[in-house]
Protein backbone atom coordinates (compact mmCIF):
# COMPACT_ATOMS: atom_id res chain seq x y z
CA UNK A 1 0.00 0.00 0.00
CA UNK A 2 2.97 2.49 1.06
CA UNK A 3 4.85 1.35 -2.43
CA UNK A 4 1.52 2.41 -4.26
CA UNK A 5 1.19 5.43 -2.68
CA UNK A 6 5.15 6.29 -3.37
CA UNK A 7 5.47 5.25 -6.64
CA UNK A 8 2.00 7.01 -7.72
CA UNK A 9 3.62 10.39 -5.90
CA UNK A 10 6.40 9.81 -8.61
CA UNK A 11 4.49 9.59 -11.66
CA UNK A 12 2.16 11.98 -10.81
CA UNK A 13 4.52 14.61 -9.96
CA UNK A 14 6.73 13.82 -13.09
CA UNK A 15 3.17 14.15 -15.21
CA UNK A 16 2.73 17.54 -13.94
CA UNK A 17 6.85 18.59 -14.82
CA UNK A 18 6.24 16.71 -18.38
CA UNK A 19 3.13 19.10 -18.92
CA UNK A 20 4.58 22.27 -17.37
CA UNK A 21 7.44 21.61 -19.17
CA UNK A 22 5.72 21.52 -22.24
CA UNK A 23 3.52 24.47 -21.80
CA UNK A 24 6.39 26.26 -20.92
CA UNK A 25 8.40 25.34 -24.62
CA UNK A 26 5.56 26.54 -26.65
CA UNK A 27 4.96 29.43 -25.28
CA UNK A 28 8.20 30.66 -23.32
CA UNK A 29 6.03 32.75 -20.39
CA UNK A 30 8.04 33.77 -17.18
CA UNK A 31 5.34 32.28 -15.11
CA UNK A 32 5.78 28.87 -16.84
CA UNK A 33 9.38 29.06 -16.47
CA UNK A 34 8.94 29.72 -12.82
CA UNK A 35 6.08 27.02 -12.33
CA UNK A 36 7.91 23.98 -15.00
CA UNK A 37 11.07 24.19 -12.65
CA UNK A 38 9.15 24.08 -9.14
CA UNK A 39 7.56 21.28 -10.50
CA UNK A 40 10.88 19.52 -11.65
CA UNK A 41 12.24 20.11 -8.47
CA UNK A 42 9.06 18.42 -6.83
CA UNK A 43 9.48 15.31 -8.96
CA UNK A 44 12.66 15.03 -8.56
CA UNK A 45 11.25 15.18 -4.21
CA UNK A 46 8.95 12.29 -4.96
CA UNK A 47 11.41 10.48 -7.15
CA UNK A 48 13.70 10.46 -4.19
CA UNK A 49 11.02 9.48 -1.99
CA UNK A 50 9.84 6.42 -3.78
CA UNK A 51 13.73 5.53 -3.86
CA UNK A 52 14.39 6.55 -0.48
CA UNK A 53 11.19 4.59 0.85
CA UNK A 54 11.07 1.75 -1.28
CA UNK A 55 14.11 0.62 -2.79
CA UNK A 56 16.74 1.46 -0.64
CA UNK A 57 17.39 -0.40 2.75
CA UNK A 58 16.05 1.01 6.05
CA UNK A 59 19.98 2.41 7.00
CA UNK A 60 19.92 4.72 4.40
CA UNK A 61 18.40 8.10 4.83
CA UNK A 62 17.51 10.53 1.62
CA UNK A 63 15.34 12.68 3.84
CA UNK A 64 17.15 15.71 3.80
CA UNK A 65 18.40 15.45 -0.06
CA UNK A 66 14.78 14.88 -1.22
CA UNK A 67 13.33 17.65 0.94
CA UNK A 68 16.19 20.12 -0.04
CA UNK A 69 14.93 19.68 -3.83
CA UNK A 70 11.03 20.18 -2.57
CA UNK A 71 12.18 23.35 -1.10
CA UNK A 72 13.94 24.87 -3.91
CA UNK A 73 11.16 24.28 -6.04
CA UNK A 74 9.18 26.13 -3.58
CA UNK A 75 11.42 29.26 -3.23
CA UNK A 76 11.62 29.37 -6.60
CA UNK A 77 7.68 29.45 -7.39
CA UNK A 78 7.31 32.05 -4.64
CA UNK A 79 9.75 34.22 -6.20
CA UNK A 80 8.92 33.75 -9.75
CA UNK A 81 5.39 34.66 -8.84
CA UNK A 82 6.24 37.56 -6.47
CA UNK A 83 8.87 38.46 -9.44
CA UNK A 84 6.53 38.31 -11.70
CA UNK A 85 3.46 40.43 -10.35
CA UNK A 86 3.29 43.91 -10.89
CA UNK B 1 14.62 21.72 12.42
CA UNK B 2 12.56 19.18 10.50
CA UNK B 3 9.33 21.23 11.76
CA UNK B 4 10.97 24.37 10.51
CA UNK B 5 11.62 23.09 6.95
CA UNK B 6 7.75 21.95 6.97
CA UNK B 7 6.48 25.17 7.87
CA UNK B 8 8.51 26.56 5.33
CA UNK B 9 7.35 23.99 2.48
CA UNK B 10 3.44 24.65 3.99
CA UNK B 11 4.21 28.40 3.96
CA UNK B 12 5.67 28.88 0.44
CA UNK B 13 2.78 26.32 -0.98
CA UNK B 14 -0.06 28.08 0.91
CA UNK B 15 1.51 31.35 -0.88
CA UNK B 16 1.78 29.86 -4.22
CA UNK B 17 -1.96 29.03 -3.45
CA UNK B 18 -2.76 32.78 -2.82
CA UNK B 19 -1.45 33.70 -5.96
CA UNK B 20 -3.47 31.13 -7.81
CA UNK B 21 -6.11 32.52 -6.59
CA UNK B 22 -6.10 35.77 -7.10
CA UNK B 23 -5.10 34.56 -10.82
CA UNK B 24 -8.24 32.97 -11.11
CA UNK B 25 -10.17 35.88 -9.73
CA UNK B 26 -8.72 37.83 -12.64
CA UNK B 27 -9.22 35.60 -15.21
CA UNK B 28 -11.96 33.80 -14.70
CA UNK B 29 -10.08 30.72 -16.00
CA UNK B 30 -10.53 27.71 -14.19
CA UNK B 31 -7.35 26.14 -14.23
CA UNK B 32 -6.18 28.42 -11.57
CA UNK B 33 -8.41 27.09 -9.31
CA UNK B 34 -7.20 23.81 -9.74
CA UNK B 35 -3.57 24.63 -9.45
CA UNK B 36 -4.60 26.97 -6.31
CA UNK B 37 -6.22 23.69 -4.74
CA UNK B 38 -3.53 21.65 -5.76
CA UNK B 39 -1.24 23.78 -3.69
CA UNK B 40 -3.50 23.92 -0.73
CA UNK B 41 -3.03 20.47 -0.57
CA UNK B 42 0.31 19.94 -0.55
CA UNK B 43 0.67 22.65 1.91
CA UNK B 44 -2.10 20.33 4.11
CA UNK B 45 0.32 17.24 3.41
CA UNK B 46 3.55 18.71 4.65
CA UNK B 47 1.33 20.55 7.67
CA UNK B 48 0.40 16.66 8.16
CA UNK B 49 3.87 15.22 8.16
CA UNK B 50 5.00 17.79 10.32
CA UNK B 51 2.50 17.23 13.08
CA UNK B 52 2.73 13.41 12.27
CA UNK B 53 6.90 13.92 12.41
CA UNK B 54 7.74 10.48 13.45
CA UNK B 55 9.53 8.90 10.66
CA UNK B 56 8.87 5.31 12.13
CA UNK B 57 5.00 6.47 12.21
CA UNK B 58 4.97 4.73 8.53
CA UNK B 59 1.21 3.85 8.51
CA UNK B 60 0.43 7.45 9.60
CA UNK B 61 2.63 8.95 7.49
CA UNK B 62 0.85 7.63 4.52
CA UNK B 63 -1.70 9.42 4.64
CA UNK B 64 0.00 12.86 4.20
CA UNK B 65 1.72 11.36 1.28
CA UNK B 66 -2.26 10.03 0.19
CA UNK B 67 -2.88 14.14 0.02
CA UNK B 68 0.06 15.28 -2.10
CA UNK B 69 -0.96 12.28 -4.07
CA UNK B 70 -4.29 14.01 -4.26
CA UNK B 71 -2.81 17.47 -5.11
CA UNK B 72 -0.93 16.44 -8.17
CA UNK B 73 -4.36 14.51 -9.23
CA UNK B 74 -6.02 17.15 -8.99
CA UNK B 75 -3.49 19.42 -10.82
CA UNK B 76 -3.81 16.94 -13.77
CA UNK B 77 -7.81 17.08 -13.54
CA UNK B 78 -7.53 20.47 -13.86
CA UNK B 79 -5.01 20.84 -17.08
CA UNK B 80 -7.33 17.59 -18.51
CA UNK B 81 -10.78 20.33 -18.18
CA UNK B 82 -8.53 22.78 -19.77
CA UNK B 83 -8.08 20.20 -23.21
CA UNK B 84 -11.63 19.69 -22.61
CA UNK B 85 -13.03 23.03 -23.00
CA UNK B 86 -10.32 24.47 -25.29
CA UNK B 87 -11.91 21.62 -27.70
CA UNK B 88 -9.22 19.54 -27.82
CA UNK B 89 -10.21 16.46 -25.88
CA UNK C 1 -15.95 54.66 -11.65
CA UNK C 2 -18.63 54.41 -9.84
CA UNK C 3 -20.89 55.88 -12.99
CA UNK C 4 -20.23 52.74 -14.71
CA UNK C 5 -21.60 50.41 -11.60
CA UNK C 6 -24.86 51.74 -13.06
CA UNK C 7 -24.64 50.29 -16.07
CA UNK C 8 -26.48 46.65 -16.35
CA UNK C 9 -25.07 43.79 -15.68
CA UNK C 10 -25.57 42.27 -19.03
CA UNK C 11 -24.17 45.59 -20.94
CA UNK C 12 -21.02 44.91 -18.75
CA UNK C 13 -20.38 41.61 -19.26
CA UNK C 14 -21.18 41.88 -22.98
CA UNK C 15 -18.38 44.82 -23.29
CA UNK C 16 -16.09 43.08 -21.47
CA UNK C 17 -16.58 39.80 -22.91
CA UNK C 18 -17.09 40.45 -26.96
CA UNK C 19 -16.38 44.31 -27.36
CA UNK C 20 -12.62 45.07 -27.75
CA UNK C 21 -12.61 48.19 -29.49
CA UNK C 22 -14.31 50.79 -31.06
CA UNK C 23 -14.82 49.77 -34.37
CA UNK C 24 -16.36 46.46 -33.07
CA UNK C 25 -18.68 48.93 -30.99
CA UNK C 26 -19.38 51.23 -34.12
CA UNK C 27 -19.58 48.00 -36.54
CA UNK C 28 -21.90 45.88 -33.71
CA UNK C 29 -24.41 48.90 -33.04
CA UNK C 30 -24.78 49.59 -37.11
CA UNK C 31 -25.17 46.23 -38.27
CA UNK C 32 -27.67 45.92 -35.18
CA UNK C 33 -29.92 48.93 -35.79
CA UNK C 34 -29.59 47.83 -39.69
CA UNK C 35 -30.63 44.49 -39.21
CA UNK C 36 -32.31 43.35 -41.88
CA UNK C 37 -29.65 44.39 -44.12
CA UNK C 38 -26.70 42.98 -45.32
CA UNK C 39 -23.78 44.47 -45.28
CA UNK C 40 -20.10 44.54 -46.93
CA UNK C 41 -17.11 45.00 -45.65
CA UNK C 42 -16.50 48.03 -48.21
CA UNK C 43 -19.65 49.21 -47.24
CA UNK C 44 -19.09 49.36 -43.83
CA UNK C 45 -16.04 51.43 -43.90
CA UNK C 46 -17.70 53.64 -46.03
CA UNK C 47 -20.83 54.12 -43.83
CA UNK C 48 -18.72 54.62 -40.18
CA UNK C 49 -15.74 56.22 -42.22
CA UNK C 50 -13.13 53.61 -40.52
CA UNK C 51 -10.43 51.58 -42.60
CA UNK C 52 -11.60 48.49 -44.11
CA UNK C 53 -8.56 46.48 -42.57
CA UNK C 54 -9.86 47.36 -39.18
CA UNK C 55 -13.87 46.49 -40.09
CA UNK C 56 -12.32 43.29 -40.89
CA UNK C 57 -10.56 42.36 -37.90
CA UNK C 58 -13.66 43.89 -35.64
CA UNK C 59 -16.23 41.78 -37.55
CA UNK C 60 -13.78 38.37 -37.10
CA UNK C 61 -13.97 38.95 -33.39
CA UNK C 62 -17.92 39.91 -33.44
CA UNK C 63 -18.17 36.71 -35.74
CA UNK C 64 -16.51 34.50 -32.96
CA UNK C 65 -18.45 35.86 -30.29
CA UNK C 66 -22.02 35.04 -31.94
CA UNK C 67 -23.05 38.63 -33.11
CA UNK C 68 -22.59 38.80 -36.35
CA UNK C 69 -22.94 35.77 -39.10
CA UNK C 70 -21.92 35.64 -42.92
CA UNK C 71 -24.59 35.84 -45.18
CA UNK C 72 -22.89 35.56 -48.56
CA UNK C 73 -19.59 33.71 -48.86
CA UNK C 74 -16.27 35.72 -50.51
CA UNK C 75 -15.80 36.93 -52.83
CA UNK C 76 -18.87 38.83 -52.56
CA UNK C 77 -18.83 38.75 -48.50
CA UNK C 78 -21.93 40.11 -46.38
CA UNK C 79 -22.29 39.96 -43.08
CA UNK C 80 -25.91 40.87 -40.86
CA UNK C 81 -26.39 41.27 -37.62
CA UNK C 82 -27.44 37.11 -35.91
CA UNK C 83 -27.04 37.16 -32.35
CA UNK C 84 -26.78 33.50 -31.03
CA UNK C 85 -29.25 33.95 -28.45
CA UNK C 86 -32.17 35.97 -27.02
CA UNK C 87 -29.62 37.28 -24.00
CA UNK C 88 -27.03 38.43 -26.31
CA UNK C 89 -29.58 40.69 -28.56
CA UNK C 90 -31.10 41.92 -25.05
CA UNK C 91 -27.46 43.03 -24.08
CA UNK C 92 -26.96 44.37 -27.49
CA UNK C 93 -30.31 46.15 -27.33
CA UNK C 94 -29.38 47.74 -24.29
CA UNK C 95 -25.76 48.68 -24.71
CA UNK C 96 -26.91 50.58 -27.56
CA UNK C 97 -29.46 52.12 -25.71
CA UNK C 98 -26.99 53.32 -22.94
CA UNK C 99 -24.15 54.77 -25.73
CA UNK C 100 -26.66 56.89 -26.80
CA UNK C 101 -27.81 58.29 -23.13
CA UNK C 102 -24.19 57.95 -21.94
CA UNK C 103 -21.46 57.11 -24.26
CA UNK C 104 -18.55 58.56 -22.09
CA UNK C 105 -19.35 55.73 -19.54
CA UNK C 106 -19.25 53.32 -22.17
CA UNK C 107 -15.88 54.24 -23.45
CA UNK C 108 -15.15 54.32 -19.88
CA UNK C 109 -15.50 51.00 -19.25
CA UNK C 110 -13.95 50.00 -22.62
CA UNK C 111 -10.91 51.46 -21.75
CA UNK C 112 -11.17 49.80 -18.11
CA UNK C 113 -11.80 46.46 -19.83
CA UNK C 114 -8.92 46.95 -22.44
CA UNK C 115 -6.03 47.88 -19.65
CA UNK C 116 -7.86 45.04 -17.60
CA UNK C 117 -6.76 42.35 -20.37
CA UNK C 118 -3.43 43.30 -20.70
CA UNK C 119 -2.75 42.79 -17.23
CA UNK C 120 -4.38 39.21 -17.47
CA UNK C 121 -2.83 38.68 -20.75
CA UNK C 122 -0.18 36.71 -19.62
CA UNK C 123 -2.52 34.78 -17.59
CA UNK C 124 -4.25 33.78 -19.88
CA UNK C 125 -1.16 32.77 -22.28
CA UNK C 126 0.32 30.54 -19.08
CA UNK C 127 -3.54 28.35 -18.83
CA UNK C 128 -3.26 28.43 -22.93
CA UNK C 129 -0.28 26.81 -22.96
CA UNK C 130 -1.83 23.63 -21.26
CA UNK C 131 -3.93 23.03 -24.12
CA UNK C 132 -2.02 19.92 -25.68
CA UNK C 133 -1.64 21.19 -29.31
CA UNK C 134 -0.59 17.84 -32.06
CA UNK C 135 2.96 19.35 -32.39
CA UNK C 136 3.87 19.51 -36.07
CA UNK C 137 7.82 18.94 -35.13
CA UNK C 138 6.26 15.95 -33.34
CA UNK C 139 7.73 17.52 -29.19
Amino acid sequence: MAEAIYILCAITSIVCAVLLLRGYRATRTRLLFWASLCFVFLAINNVILYVDLVLLPPNYDLFWYRNTAAIIGMLLLVFGLTWESR
Amino acid sequence: MKTFMWGVLAMSSLVAALFFLRFWRATRERLFAFFSLAFVGMAAAWVGLAIINHPADEAQQEYAYIVRLVAFVILIIGIIDKNRRSGRL
Amino acid sequence: MSETDDLPEDVRALLHEHIESYEQLEVLLLLRRERYEEWTVAGLATRLHIREELVGSALDGLKASGLVSTTAAAPALRVAYRPASSGLDAAADRLDREYAEHPIRIIQLMSANAIDRVRTAALHTFADAFVLKKDKKGG
